[in-house]
């Protein structure tokens, strides 16, 4: 089995700063996760002192908006998605208590819907992305009590489907993506008992294909991205095993551009910074060593998580 | 990139010098555009020059809620009606062409929805562009969510939606999509009442024929089978809970001593088929005949997994029985379990009421008081002894008989015709397509289904374990699932007649403990608990478990042994601290320690999800080195635990943990081979 190149994701994800190319701008609206990808993967290998923490500090608050809100970045809209990115950063770098927590968990519970559900930002779309974002973030505030927890729990709920599986919205399909902010949402709740666990696990396991890879839908190609979002769903509900983890080790460490460094969604594509965090992530849950361990749920590393609710 | 090759990176300079100026050129209308929406310029060029800017990326909200912004300015001044249908005619071609370039954006078909509220557009026009874009990418989940939206606009009944997805499965019998909008209709119907309980029957039994088709015509395909496994639960498995099992079982006794601690209150314990809330006095009624008590008792219901609303165990304390009876005398309680209704799982009321009758004795039981000085037990597997148990195995339930009632209800005539059609279907494939792998699941899952139901037991489990069997060869990919359907297969065959033969039965010499042995038996899967309530020794070492789930439902245990298995976290030891009489665990070379991830560490509540107890996280002791949250967590409820045998695993060599461990649980005397107690 190859290697993980650690070295030159490193300086792949070093370099992603100084990039003036057309992709750098086609993304600058979504700088915020960018940077949480690319932190949270230094992290994981161990090099995340090599970034610029005060610079990407001083760019994260330009970032802040009145409503409490964070944009993806400077000059653009505040939106649900870039603040809670911005407050894993916070917490990647231990600076939680750097900005102002009920300010931002005003932001969050003033998108909460009557039927529990979260609207991404003020024109009210709709998304059960955006309830893992809201319950992810203000756990991480400890500002739960700011939203009507019960009745999140239950929007959730409504968008389980046949599969045991979970759409963006009552009736939406299934798609793996969105299994994992539902569990992640619902885990972090304390409410997995709503997830049917062996009909769930079933349909997540059949998403991986003969290469190892995992596809996000039945039917559909695979993608490193899904390394992420079907394996920590399987963590969380205790059923990782039942998937074929060195097929799976396999087609990951494939997938990374050893010359140039970065991983991408299939062998042979070109590299990105979310495919390289959802490919070093997905590593991290099959206990690749050398990296190091990742939560499942709150989507940063362990010692991260347990420093913010054991200490 | 999604789908895009990777090109080399050392291209030609002027090449790169190209790429740049692009980028550079997009910048600056982006600047321009995000300059605009600040200072709020809503100038047609303005509006232009954000049309082109959504145009090269669709992605960019920002520009889609200049829009927003724009337009409502626009509509607020402009009261003719063909000049405010144009504005929005507008935007719907603006999204138009953000969707050509990436037919995936969020925020383009959010704007499309908001703009279509305003109610001055076509919504004939919007179904049509919606069917080419459904031809052309079938999948496409954003299209199918923008179905719903029209349809729940245009008032479109579930049946006319219905029709649409029947067309779509016609172009193609693989398009998942459609077998899942199929399934939530349906649901739909029948949950709103549409569709009465009689004709839910006749609906099923023809989507049972159209499902057939799809996987006769593609068997390798996974939409079919996934309805099919649908179809499947709408017809056997009831969502809503019924009684599997009862302590003590009916009929029998409950003997109570004041003077042993562990027996001075009366249990009662009911098992519900799903985790369920609601279990109290008024839901479960206890009434007694006897003359000069009470009539009616009040007693307090708890679940035995005591920090979850919902629980598929609940057990009554009655605390004051000494004060009823005295020595020689009996009570017979009448217990109803669903008198008033309340007793709910996440998905539906209980199903039915079950009576049952509890004698209540107040004894002198054989059980003599707790040594002062508890004495390490030695294992089963570390004695010599051979001999096997000898005695009646109804000493081992403390009852005559184990409690094994069947409480479900028999099939109707529909559900068997329907699953031996099935069956049969099945198998008829199986003779055409000999490796296909998921008729052979479907098959075996078929067979367990009718097994569970059927009155006379057993006639499918041997085809059903080769059927696993082959499965392991076909798609070893799944090998521990198959595995564990093999395991749960076996443990039904062991526990089924259990006390009919006292094979598994061993009887401690240095003790006199009766041992219940299922070791050496590759389980890895284990279920059906409600056979073995009152089990007191349990030994499950040398198996292959990685979950100890369910194993709360044993709350009699007073020892566990599941050393060498393969137990990867003290989180897996979760179920073990719901054990109340629990004073020895083995969990010797198991593989504590070993693994960086922890796949039960949202499987119960901790402070990680915001329902821990917060003593528990007071109790965290810093000074001693790295904190082990688990510790407390786990081993700090385990509150009269005398004696952990915890040698072979990685963690027990960490002193940090152990000194954790010392002051987590102050009970303990015995830590491996080391008198630990502070006396």
């Amino acid at each position: 089995m190859g290697e993980l190149t650690i070295t030159k994701h490193v300086e792949y994800i070093k370099s992603l700063d100084k990039r003036k190319d057309l992709e750098t701008a086609l993304t600058e609206h979504l700088r915020m996760s960018g940077a949480y990808w690319g932190l949270t993967s230094m992290d994981l290998m161990g090099h995340l002192s090599e970034m610029d923490k005060e610079a990407i500090m001083v760019w994260l608050f330009k970032c802040q908006h009145d409503s409490g809100g964070f944009s993806g970045n400077v000059d653009h809209d505040p939106h649900i998605l870039y603040t809670l990115s911005a407050v894993q950063i916070l917490a990647l770098y231990d600076e939680l208590d750097a900005i102002d927590k009920e300010k931002v968990a005003a932001y969050i519970s003033g998108l909460q819907q009557e039927d529990g559900s979260f609207a991404g930002d003020e024109w009210g779309e709709v998304d059960t992305r955006f309830s893992y974002c809201a319950i992810c973030c203000l756990s991480l505030l400890k500002r739960l009590d700011k939203i009507n927890i019960r009745k999140a729990v239950e929007y959730i709920a409504s968008c389980k489907n046949f599969d045991g599986g979970f759409g963006c919205n009552p009736g939406g399909e299934s798609h793996a993506g969105q299994i994992f902010c539902c569990v992640g949402a619902l885990a972090i709740a304390g409410a997995l008992d709503l997830v049917d666990k062996d009909l769930l696990g079933w349909w997540l396991c059949e998403r991986q294909v003969p290469s190892g890879g995992l596809n996000g839908r039945p039917e559909k190609l695979p993608d490193v991205c899904y390394s992420w979002w079907v394996l920590s769903s399987l963590v969380m509900i205790d059923r990782v095993h039942w998937i074929n983890k060195d097929k799976l080790k396999q087609f990951i460490l494939d997938c990374q551009d050893k010359e140039h460094g970065g991983i991408s969604d299939r062998p042979e594509d070109a590299v990105d910074v979310f495919h390289t965090y959802f490919g070093v992530a997905g590593l991290s849950l099959l206990e690749y060593e050398g990296l190091r361990p990742i939560d499942p749920a709150y989507a940063l590393p362990v010692d991260v998580v347990d420093r913010i609710f054991y200490s | 990139m999604h789908g895009r090759p990777r090109v080399t990176q050392t291209c030609d300079p002027a090449r790169q010098k190209h790429e740049e100026e692009k980028a550079a050129k997009f910048q600056a209308l982006l600047r321009q555009v995000l300059h605009n929406h600040r200072h709020r310029i809503f100038s047609k060029e303005a509006l232009l020059q954000n049309a082109k800017l959504l145009e090269l990326n669709p992605e960019l909200y920002t520009a889609w809620n200049y829009r927003k912004v724009a337009v409502t300015h626009l509509l607020e001044s402009q009261l003719d009606e063909a000049i405010r249908k144009s504005i929005v005619d507008n935007e719907l071609e603006v999204v138009e062409r953000a969707l050509m370039r990436n037919y995936k954006s969020y925020g383009a078909w959010h704007h499309r929805k908001w703009v279509l509220h305003f109610g001055l557009s076509n919504l004939d026009k919007e179904y049509r562009l919606l069917d080419k874009l459904l031809t052309s990418d079938a999948r496409n989940f954003h299209g199918w969510a923008y179905r719903r939206f029209l349809a729940g606009i245009s008032k479109a009944t579930e049946e006319q939606e219905l029709q649409y997805t029947i067309k779509k499965i016609n172009e193609n019998f693989s398009n998942y999509s459609a077998w899942h909008s199929r399934s939530t209709l349906l649901s739909k119907q029948l949950q709103n009442n549409i569709i009465e309980k009689d004709t839910w029957l006749k609906v099923l039994t023809e989507e049972y024929d159209l499902v057939q088709q799809a996987f006769f015509t593609e068997p390798d395909d996974q939409s079919g089978w996934f309805y099919l496994l649908w179809l499947l639960s709408q017809t056997v498995f009831p969502s809503r809970p019924f009684v599997t099992g009862f302590w003590p079982p009916n009929g029998h006794s409950n003997l109570f001593d004041p003077n042993v601690p562990s027996m001075a209150n009366c249990n009662i314990l009911i098992f519900f088929s799903l985790p369920v809330c609601g279990v109290n006095s008024e839901t479960v009624s206890m009434s007694s005949s006897s003359e000069g008590l009470n009539s009616e008792f009040k007693v307090s219901w708890i679940s035995i997994t005591d920090d979850s609303q919902f629980s598929k165990g609940w057990r009554a304390e009655l605390t004051d029985c000494n004060k009823c009876l005295e020595a020689g005398m009996s009570l017979t309680l009448n217990v109803q379990v669903g008198a008033k209704p309340g007793i709910t799982s996440r998905h539906g009321p209980l199903l039915g009421v079950h009576n049952l009758t509890v004698n209540i004795e107040l004894g002198s039981s054989s059980c003599s008081a707790p040594e002062k000085h508890y004495s390490r037990i030695t294992w089963p597997e570390e004695c010599k002894q051979t001999s096997k148990f000898e005695d009646s195995p109804n000493d081992i339930f403390g009852c005559p008989s184990l409690p094994l009632q069947r409480h479900l209800e028999p099939l109707s005539e529909w559900q068997e015709k329907t699953l031996t059609n099935q069956i049969n279907t099945c198998r008829e494939l199986l003779e055409l397509e000999n490796d296909s792998k998921w008729a052979m699941l479907m098959l075996a899952r078929l067979l367990v289904a009718y097994d569970q139901f059927a009155s006379s037991s057993e006639h499918g489990m041997d085809e059903v374990q080769q059927l696993y069997k082959r499965l392991l060869e076909v798609d070893p990919t799944h090998q521990y699932y198959y595995n564990e359907q093999l395991s749960l297969i076996r443990f039904h065959q062991i526990t089924v007649d259990l006390h009919e033969s006292s094979e598994h039965f061993w009887r401690s010499d240095q003790t006199q403990n009766l041992w219940v042995r299922f070791n050496h038996l590759s389980l890895s899967k284990l279920g059906y608990f409600e056979r073995l309530t009152g089990v007191q020794n349990l030994d499950l070492s040398k198996n292959k478990l990685q979950s100890l789930e369910g194993i709360e439902m044993l709350q009699f245990l007073v020892n566990l042994d599941v050393s060498n298995n393969h137990l990867t976290s003290i989180t897996a030891l979760r179920p073990v601290s719901h054990l109340p009489k629990l004073q020895a665990l083995n969990i010797k070379w198991n593989e504590i320690g070993k693994h960086m991830i922890d796949k039960n560490r949202y499987l119960f509540p901790t402070v990680l999800n915001n329902s821990a107890k917060k003593h528990l996280k007071n109790n965290l002791n810093k000074e001693e080195g790295p904190v082990h949250w688990e510790v407390y967590e786990i081993f700090g409820r385990m509150l009269v635990l005398r004696q952990l045998d915890i040698h072979g695993n990685p963690i027990s060599e960490n002193e940090a943990f152990r000194s954790n461990l010392l002051l987590a649980v102050p009970s303990l005397v015995w830590l491996d081979a080391e008198n630990v107690s502070t006396e």
